[in-house]
């Protein structure tokens, strides 16, 4: 290969990463606007409802775009699909790792966003590479306004909504004795066997609280040192523990993806010495697309309220 | 089966702005790591008819390939390698019986056809229906209210 060649391989990767990093930039700074310019609050408000609803960064659309740039400077080297997609499998790595050492972005959640940045990054590199490719040389155009209406459409859907999460497990004991391991529990030694817990997830490890009543402090404690800190909001010993979460760990993983707002345990006594044990998130996500990122939250979540509920099953079935 | 299925029930999907692009993309990805020779036929295909200087290749709007002669679309290749050409309703009567092609995937009773690219050992067939479909263009009766 030539050295020519090589140039603009790179020329391309490089360009589709600083097409997608000054997109994140630019709308990093747009938000940081109304601010600096001292808009009034209801300016500042209509300014927001712009731009969330015109620029919001699309996990959909910036890759996408990230690929068109890039079959652009690859679009005289004749490559086979098979070549486009290795240039994109090395272009697409870039960013993760970029973002990993110089943002200090966790790593679990950029191998989750990875497979949104690699297909959809791919896709806008099969676009460009028919549109710059085309014998008659013209840009099909009609992308531009697509991509201007799927953008509307995302921000136009990006309100932030509060949801739940739900687990339940049935536990052979009585709920006057799962009770005692509801509002507390030691320790947990078992390893997690969740395979994004493997790979650096923390996981939880214990809980303290200060006591079965309203307003009780309370902490649950993951790995890595992690601890949410939380107040006991209701309790009704031996059917309810709610806890408001007062403030989670400055993780990575969590910073501006996720809020937690509150958790629950439910306790139903089936009247036959069973307890169906019933776990309970609230949160907010803040991660678009919210289907793809809703999903990996749920998984998460509940693999860390099963691991919980397993313990406390464990320990009230023990003898 | 899941490109059935997306086919079949989740068509409306389709207009979605750039959701078919995606879509496909998955499929081009798939077949590229898990049917190689699949993949390379649907490479030799896309190669043999874009030789001619009047087919051109653009994005379609329900995602793969399109082969266009001016404004005029010929046919599709999807990223799993289903070719649909468009070959008038006698013609497809003829392939069909033939068993040289299926009736499209979508819209049975039209004169689309569809025909699976497996290994570059179909191209030859591949390329004889999509020069079928040309000709039909060609000669005036292309009127494809399908697509």
């Amino acid at each position: 290969m030539t050295a020519r060649r090589w140039l603009r391989i790179i020329t391309g990767l490089v360009a589709a990463n600083l097409v997608g990093v000054a997109f994140c930039f630019a709308f990093v700074l747009l938000f940081q606007v109304p601010d600096q310019v001292g808009l009034p609050p209801q300016a500042q408000q209509w300014f927001y409802g712009f731009v969330v609803m015109a620029i919001w960064p699309s996990l959909t659309l910036v890759p996408m775009a990230m690929g068109i740039v890039a079959a652009y400077f690859w679009r005289n080297l004749s490559f086979s699909l098979w070549k486009y997609f290795l240039c994109w499998v090395v272009t697409s790595l870039i960013s993760p790792v970029g973002a990993y050492f110089a943002f200090k972005e966790g790593a679990v959640c950029l191998l989750i966003g990875f497979p949104i940045l690699f297909v959809c990054g791919f896709a806008g590199v099969l676009l460009g590479r028919l549109l710059f490719k085309s014998k008659t040389a013209a840009m099909n155009l009609s992308v531009i306004p697509m991509l201007l209406i799927a953008t509307l459409a995302e921000g136009k859907m990006r309100q932030d909504q509060r949801r739940v999460v739900e687990d339940r497990i049935r536990i052979n004991a009585p709920a006057t004795q799962v009770w005692n391991y509801v509002v507390s529990f030691p320790a947990m030694d078992a390893a997690p066997n969740y395979w994004l817990n493997k790979i650096g997830l923390p996981s939880p490890l214990a809980t303290t609280c200060q006591g079965a009543f309203v307003g009780a402090a309370r902490e649950c404690i993951f790995s890595d040192g992690l601890v949410f800190k939380e107040r006991v909001s209701e309790i009704t010993p031996a059917r309810l523990l709610t806890f408001d979460i007062v403030e989670q760990p400055s993780d990575p993983e969590l910073l501006g993806h996720l809020t937690l707002h509150r958790g629950q345990f439910q306790l139903i006594d089936n009247n036959d010495g069973t307890t169906t044990l019933i776990g309970r998130s609230w949160y907010t996500l803040h991660m678009r697309p919210l289907w793809y990122f809703d999903w990996w939250t749920r998984d998460v979540t509940s693999h860390v309220h099963l691991r919980v509920m397993e313990h406390i099953k464990a320990l009230s079935e023990r003898k | 089966m899941m490109f059935k299925f997306v086919v079949k029930k989740l068509r409306w999907l389709a207009r979605i702005p750039v959701l078919p692009q995606l879509f496909d993309a998955g499929l081009v990805i798939a077949t590229m790591l898990f049917d190689r020779p699949r993949f390379r036929a649907m490479e030799m295909f896309e190669n043999a008819v874009c030789r001619k200087d009047t087919i051109q290749r653009r994005p379609h709007r329900f995602g793969g390939v399109g082969f266009f002669v001016g404004r005029t679309e010929i046919g599709h290749l999807h990223g799993n390698g289903l070719l649909d050409l468009f070959v008038g309703k006698s013609f497809r009567a003829d392939q069909v019986r033939r068993g040289r092609a299926l009736p499209h995937h979508v819209f049975p009773e039209s004169g689309w056809i569809s025909f699976w690219l497996k290994s570059p050992a179909d191209i030859a067939d591949a390329v004889e229906l999509f020069e079928i479909a040309n000709m039909y263009r060609a000669s005036g009766q292309f009127t494809s209210r399908v697509h």
